[in-house]
């Protein structure tokens, strides 16, 4: 940036638009993640463990029975006695699940902690939710619920808004509990922070945890810690394959052989792929693929929102200030083309004899020239001036200037030099184009 | 169409969905956001229809030398404009600082300046101005297609005069002219045959000079000054052939040939020659004849500029036809072409014998020292590849050879020099026949 003025305006916008985003990734880092396995696990001493609080209801005489999975949850109350699951990540429970989860009966209770309003969506209820706030805050209770009594406690980062199903409103609405369609009693916490133990002693965290889970003498833990899949269904074919058929009509007589309330551990059917989804990636055929289901939709969001930019940046770079300018060459013709033309026929054709021939016709009347020999005197006079002169034997001096064809390349450069050179000796001219005849005015 | 700011802004959006609850939401409100702006800013971007172009600067350039044109941007739109120009020539053009930014506000007109170095003589044309308005925000703008900006362009082309090397020669041979011009006082008279002026003798006079009759009339000594023959023709037939095409060191041989012209053109216009200029492949390619001593010399360089070698066998009829046909006293015709069998021999000695009874022929040849190089083997380490290369080369300098002899049998002076001293060797066979009066 050349401009002083334009960088002072700028800097101070840009560090401060730097710090922000540093925040925010810090932020985000920071935020305990439901697919860690400490997370609200029962048995985790860490920071975002549970343990304090599944010994705090061990103490008070709850059987805390923990499930890795939602089938083996619901298989755990299905007796009909009266039990609290909890829910530590409904984020990461199969959304067919969710329902079935909240419409159990009513002796049971469900604690969800922190659903959000596409998991309630899915669950089949409609609770709009506020926030989230950046942190959890601890209001007074205001209301006269049982485990209101803990007095303020960290429990108001997302806000219910359960309206329509006549609610108990704790802590600004950070609490809601209510009984949907006179199914199980469902309580919605807006924060994990009064699980947690790090934050166990804040506030009155420890004891709304306990008030929450300890209405009931039995406490089902669902500790789930990975996105749960689609239950498997089992194909059972009715009807003979038909090779001819795409394999995707397979689908249609897979069966399954457990149903809503049928009991935990069977597998229920397979969702509608449409009209569940929140408008986004959980919608359509990508919503229902298992690689859409891996990320969560953020990150999906992020990677289109990048693709744009991308396909932005092609499209500002694509077009041109104007097009280049195509303009014929000049044309021009190398040096001695047409003379290494045909010293490339002589060499391809094998023609040493011409070759030599002409060479030695050339060194002739160079010869000629420098003794003042008229230009057609034959080789035998010429080679006996040259022999005077040189002291060479006549009978090489002929063999030089006259000789006949050689055989080989090698035969051909030694004589070809040799007579050059006899013509260098001679006319004592060492370059051709030193030559006094050369380039003169006629 | 958007900028790279535009896609900056996207990019910004990006940490958002990550950051925020409804992701899929935030990232149509960012890209809603960035989109409304870009259209915004798009309505906003002057109207391009409303910039008026005007050029001005240099018509003609030397090659080598540096041209520049100024090219003045107008803006008729009430609004401000932001804008950015490329002033487009052909590559040969050497255009720099072709790209421009201009803020105009309403009403006003800019001036932004093109530098153009030619690689090329000719015409070398200014194709295109293709303008871009932005918006205030910088994230798109207004951009109309080639043809539109081509429309709007003002036409303007820049004549590259071809090099001419041999210009410092000038001096030196205008010195020798003005010698035997009987201007400078030498040993020996005025030289030339046209009869000047009588004038008082002075000591240093040739005494053969005085005119005694005329000494004998006024009572003093008066010499007889000589003056050269004026108001010759010379021709200069340039042979824009295949020929011309061969380099000769970097350049091609109808370069060399231009400057030799050129030197020639100048030393006889200072002569009070009247030169004209023919340039011939399968076509006449220029011609310049008649008009004014001032005029013509302009009129000849300009035309020269415009000559590029064709790869075409020249057609030499044309020149006798040209020459021939004209109802004018003799001229000194100077071909510039090459000691080629093939052109000589089958295109310009059929016809040779007409034109040297009419005219005085000279034909100037630049020489290729790669074939004598060629013809010349190493002492020690020759390849059988260079045996046949240089028996090929003999070949050519002896086909020259016999070319020469052939057109010094028919009266043509033949210019056979390397590419140093062509120029000045072909200048010095026209004085020479100027000196001797055999023009």
């Amino acid at each position: 940036m050349k401009n002083p003025r334009r960088l002072r305006l700028v800097a101070p916008l840009a560090a401060v638009l730097a710090l922000a985003t540093f925040t925010g990734i810090v932020h985000a880092v920071e935020q305990p993640d439901p697919t860690d396995a400490a997370f609200l696990s029962p048995t985790s001493d860490e920071g975002e463990g549970a343990r304090l609080l599944a010994d705090g209801l061990a103490r008070e005489g709850i059987v805390v029975d923990v499930r890795r999975t939602t089938p083996e949850a619901l298989d755990a109350v299905g007796s009909g006695e009266a039990a609290t699951v909890f829910v530590t990540a409904p984020a990461l429970v199969y959304r067919a699940y969710l329902e079935r989860l909240v419409t159990l009966p009513a002796q049971v209770r469900v604690v969800m902690v922190a659903p959000t309003e596409s998991d309630l969506r899915q669950a089949g209820l409609d609770v709009p939710v506020g926030g989230p706030r950046w942190t959890a805050a601890a209001p007074p209770p205001g209301c006269a619920a049982g485990f209101a009594d803990a007095g303020p406690a960290a429990a108001l980062r997302r806000t219910y808004d359960a309206g329509a199903y006549e609610p108990v409103v704790c802590y600004g609405g950070g609490v809601a509990e209510f009984q949907a369609r006179g199914y199980a009693e469902l309580t919605l916490v807006g924060a994990a922070d009064p699980f947690r133990n790090d934050r166990a002693d804040e506030h009155g965290n420890r004891r709304l945890a306990l008030g929450l889970l300890s209405r009931t003498p039995r406490v089902v833990w669902l500790d789930l810690h990975e996105r749960e899949r689609a239950p498997r269904p089992t194909p059972t074919p009715t009807r003979p394959a038909d090779p001819g058929e795409p394999e995707d009509e397979g689908y249609e007589d897979w069966t399954d052989d457990g149903g809503r309330g049928d009991g935990p551990g069977q597998p229920t059917p397979a969702p509608a792929p449409d009209g569940e989804g929140d408008g986004g990636s959980q919608g359509g055929a990508l919503g229902d693929s298992a690689l859409a289901q891996a990320f969560p939709p953020a990150v999906w969001a992020t990677l289109a929102l990048l693709v744009l930019a991308a396909v932005a940046l092609v499209l500002a770079s694509a077009r041109r200030l104007g097009a280049p300018v195509a303009e014929p060459l000049p044309v021009r013709v190398r040096a001695a083309e047409t003379v290494r033309g045909l010293g490339g026929l002589y060499r391809r054709a094998g023609a040493r004899g011409t070759s030599l021939a002409t060479v030695q016709s050339a060194a002739r009347a160079r010869l000629l020239d420098h003794f003042g020999l008229p230009p057609d005197t034959p080789i035998d006079p010429l080679a006996a001036r040259v022999a005077a002169y040189t002291g060479v034997p006549e009978d090489d001096v002929r063999h030089l200037l006259g000789g006949g064809v050689e055989d080989s390349d090698e035969e051909l450069v030694r004589a070809a030099t040799a007579v050059q050179d006899l013509v260098r000796h001679v006319t004592g001219q060492q370059n051709w184009q030193q030559a006094p005849d050369e380039g003169n005015v006629t | 169409m958007v900028t790279r700011r535009f896609a900056l802004l996207l990019a910004l959006g990006v940490p958002l969905p990550a950051l925020l609850p409804s992701p899929w939401l935030l990232t149509l409100a960012v890209l809603g956001l960035a989109s409304g702006a870009a259209v915004l800013d798009v309505l906003v971007a002057a109207p391009l229809t409303g910039v008026t172009l005007r050029r001005e600067g240099d018509e003609t350039v030397w090659l080598g030398d540096t041209a520049t044109t100024t090219l003045t941007v107008g803006n008729t739109a009430r609004r401000p404009m932001w804008l950015r120009l490329r002033d487009r020539w052909v590559p040969s053009a050497g255009a720099d600082h072709t790209e421009h930014r201009l803020n105009l506000l309403g009403g006003e007109e800019q001036r932004v300046t093109t530098t153009l170095t030619p690689t090329r003589h000719g015409d070398r044309a200014a194709v295109r101005v293709t303008l871009r308005s932005y918006g205030p925000l910088g994230l798109a703008y207004r951009q109309r297609s080639q043809r539109w900006n081509g429309a709007v362009t003002p036409k303007w082309s820049l004549r590259v005069l071809p090099r001419f090397p041999s210009r410092r020669l000038l001096p030196e041979k205008l010195a020798k002219l003005r010698i035997f011009d009987g201007a400078v006082v030498t040993r020996g008279r005025g030289q030339g045959t046209e009869f000047d002026v009588l004038r008082e003798y002075v000591i240093g006079d040739d005494v053969r000079s005085i005119d005694w009759r005329a000494s004998a009339r006024t009572h003093d000594v008066v010499v007889r000054t000589w003056r050269p023959e004026r108001d010759r023709r010379v021709v200069c037939v340039l042979d824009t052939g295949r020929t011309s095409a061969a380099r000769i060191g970097d350049e091609p041989r109808l370069d060399a040939a231009i400057d030799a012209a050129l030197l020639l053109a100048v030393l006889a216009s200072k002569a009070d020659d009247r030169v004209d200029m023919l340039a011939v492949d399968t076509a006449v390619r220029a011609k310049v004849e008649g008009g004014g001593h001032r005029t013509r010399l302009p009129r000849l360089i300009s035309s020269m500029a415009a000559l590029e070698p064709a790869l075409v066998e020249t057609d030499f009829g044309l020149v006798a036809g040209d020459l021939l046909r004209r109802d004018h006293k003799r001229a000194l015709v100077v071909i510039f072409s090459a000691l080629d069998a093939a052109p000589i021999v089958e295109g310009l000695l059929p016809i040779l014998s007409r034109l040297t009874t009419k005219h005085r022929v000279v034909l100037a040849s630049v020489r290729d020292p790669e074939t004598a190089r060629l013809a010349h083997l190493p002492g020690t380490g020759a390849t059988a590849e260079e045996v046949h290369l240089a028996a090929a080369a003999e070949l050519a300098l002896a086909e020259r050879d016999r070319v020469r002899a052939l057109l010094g049998q028919q009266g043509v002076i033949v210019v056979d020099e390397p590419r140093e001293t062509f120029a000045s060797k072909v200048s010095d066979v026209y004085l020479m026949l100027k000196a001797a009066g055999r023009l």
